[in-house]
């Protein structure tokens, strides 16, 4: 009886311990791969121009890193841009969904067409205008945030 | 009885130790491989972390600056690139011409750089290059044929330490750089690299002068005119191409330059006319008095005429060079206050230098200046720029053999002399000044490139 006792407490702390470190090694597996991807994903915004004619910040993003990138997000001061003020068609890209599997290939650029309403008047300081309002001088506070955490930030003044 | 029952036990107990003892030993061995699994796991992720940390440094050692004059214009087919049927500056039948320029680029960094994009964004006049209606900014992309808003394909890597690395691009011919004179920054490039760093420069270029803050040498900006102040000697006055006043003369006429003439301020390539010099007498047909002509330092005719400006008495070496009798030599450089304060001229020189030796002295003869010339010039308010106007001395028994260069043309003239002059040991001297250090120098930062002035033994050309 005793061996018996013996032999299941055994098996039942085995696979207990198994388990637990089963769960620890594929959480840090799962945990190591991910940092590891996102300390290889880099992107940058390397240039934002105004465009008066069509109301438009362009900013141009270029994934530098070693993997592709998926830009989930974009704000501007703040706000996020999306619907309406992300404009599209053209060569303008749209943020990353898993549907359109829109990913930013290594070394590829994509031009983001961000819709600012043109304000009056002339700000100083590094004040912005309300909103997304383009004045003269006002500043866009840009970040452009991807889906495993990395965030990219350009601070744009308004001509 | 006892016995055998302690006996059994004991053996139960062995069995039980011995079960125990292989259970704790998968334990460990779980443990173990998992502690295995981990530091593989661990190892793999330090080797991206140091991958990663490597590839930072390289971004961070990337350092690209550009050369003066920063951007130069191409008019000639580019090796590599351009074809028989698409050319630079060049129109033709049947030939698709580009606006090119070269951007003249140094890898001052420690990492090989690639060049995966170029900005150009445009300011000034409406229009004018990368401006609206034109894209704006321009967005230049590498290729290996030349097309529109594209730069060589072959010139976009960079070694480490690579000095003035050429970078050839190609607008459509709507689309021209302003370049204006003096010369103001109007262009913005901005050189994107594959690892994410952005280096910019403006053009055309400011250079600074040296140790002031008080004043600013404008390179690429100068012009020259010579004035006949008796008569027999040659003036500039007849050098523009046909101008409104019809006072200019055209290259078939027998004159060295074309460019058509502008009053101030002239645009860069233009033929300038500045009024009420001191000391000149000439009056030209809007009744302007004291007229000189300033042209561009380059002779763009061929071989016309049979007059010099300056003459010598030998084909090799110019022991008795003078200007001809009775003209005076000047230039002007343009100077643009960028300091904090005002300040007034008061006096200059400077050397007009090829290859180092033979050369010119001038004098600060006065300034040029919001459309009126100062012999005593007035405050020159931060932001703005000015004319130095230099008279230039070409002294008796100047010498040169073989340097500048000289070549025998056919006809008459005989010989002439060219090459890229500078300017060296000069300086503008200010109101503010207190002692001579805080004379603005400007030495060595200019090229006169392409000067001609023609040169013939015995009787002169180029009027």
């Amino acid at each position: 009886m005793m061996i018996g006792i013996t032999l299941s407490l055994g098996a039942i702390l085995v696979a207990w311990a198994g388990q637990s470190y089963g769960v620890f090694s594929g959480g840090s597996q799962v945990f190591f791969q991910q940092r590891g991807q996102a300390l290889q994903e880099s992107f940058v915004i390397e240039a934002a121009f105004f465009v008066k004619s069509s109301s438009t910040l362009n900013i141009f993003v270029r994934n530098v890193g070693a993997i592709q990138v998926g830009v989930v997000a974009i704000y501007v001061n703040g706000t996020s841009i999306s619907g309406t003020n992300l404009q599209s068609g053209g060569s303008l890209c749209s943020l990353y969904s898993s549907s359109s599997n829109n990913w930013l290939g290594v070394q590829v650029v994509c031009e983001y067409g961000l819709t600012v309403s043109q304000g009056d008047g002339v700000v100083t300081g590094g004040a912005i205008c309300s909103g997304l309002a383009w004045c003269s001088g006002s500043i866009f506070y840009i970040v452009v945030a991807s889906g495993r955490g990395n965030q990219v930030a350009f601070t744009a003044r308004g001509p | 009885m006892i016995r055998v029952l302690v006996f059994r036990l004991r053996r139960r107990r062995a069995v039980s130790t011995m079960i125990g003892g292989v259970i704790v030993l998968c334990l460990l061995l779980t443990a173990l491989g998992t502690m295995v699994f981990e530091t593989q796991q661990y190892t793999q992720y330090q080797q991206t972390v140091n991958r990663v940390a490597q590839y930072r440094n390289q971004q961070l050692s990337e350092d690209l600056v550009a050369i003066s004059p920063g951007i130069t214009v191409v008019n000639s087919t580019v090796s590599g690139w351009s074809t028989s049927t698409s050319k630079c500056g060049i129109s033709g039948s049947g030939i698709t011409e580009y606006n090119c320029y070269t951007a003249t680029i140094s890898n001052l960094g420690t990492v090989g750089v690639q060049i995966t994009r170029i900005y150009i964004n445009s300011t000034g006049t409406a229009g004018s290059g990368c401006s609206s209606p034109n894209p704006q900014p321009c967005i230049i992309n590498p290729t290996s044929s030349i097309q529109a808003y594209a730069f060589q394909e072959a010139s976009e890597f960079l070694n480490p330490g690579e000095a003035n690395h050429q970078v050839v691009l190609a607008l459509p011919t709507g689309v021209a750089l302003p370049d204006p004179n003096p010369a103001f920054p109007q262009n913005s490039i901005v050189i994107a690299t594959s690892r994410g760093n952005v280096f910019s420069f403006q053009w055309p270029f400011q250079a600074s002068v040296f140790g002031q803050s008080q004043s600013a040498f404008s390179s690429g900006n100068m012009k020259v005119a010579y004035y006949a102040s008796s008569s027999g000697g040659f003036d500039s006055k007849n050098e523009p191409g046909p101008v409104a006043d019809g006072s200019g003369g055209t290259v078939g006429t027998g004159y060295c330059h074309n460019e058509i003439a502008q009053p101030y301020p002239a645009a860069a390539g233009y033929a300038e006319e500045l009024t009420g010099i001191s000391g000149v007498t000439d009056t030209d047909k809007a009744g302007h008095t004291g007229v000189l002509w300033f042209v561009n330092p380059w002779i763009t005719g061929g071989n016309y005429g049979a007059k010099a400006l300056i003459v010598c008495s030998s084909s090799s070496s110019c022991t008795s060079a003078v200007l001809y009798s009775g003209t005076t030599l000047y230039m002007y450089v343009v100077i643009i206050n960028t300091g904090s304060t005002a300040y007034a001229p008061t006096a200059g020189t400077l050397d007009l230098t090829w290859y180092g030796s033979n050369h010119f002295d001038g004098y600060l003869l006065g300034v040029y200046y919001n459309g009126a010339f100062y012999a005593t010039a007035p405050l020159i308010p931060p932001g703005a720029f000015y004319y130095a106007i230099f008279q230039i001395v070409v002294p008796n028994g100047w010498v040169f053999i073989n340097n500048p260069p000289w070549t025998v043309q056919t006809g008459s003239p005989s010989v002439m002399f060219w090459g890229a002059a500078s300017i060296t040991n000069a300086y503008i001297e200010s109101s503010n000044s207190q002692s001579s250090e805080n004379q603005n120098f400007f030495s060595g930062t200019i090229l006169v490139s392409g000067l001609w002035i023609r040169y013939e033994a015995t009787s002169g050309a180029c009027n």
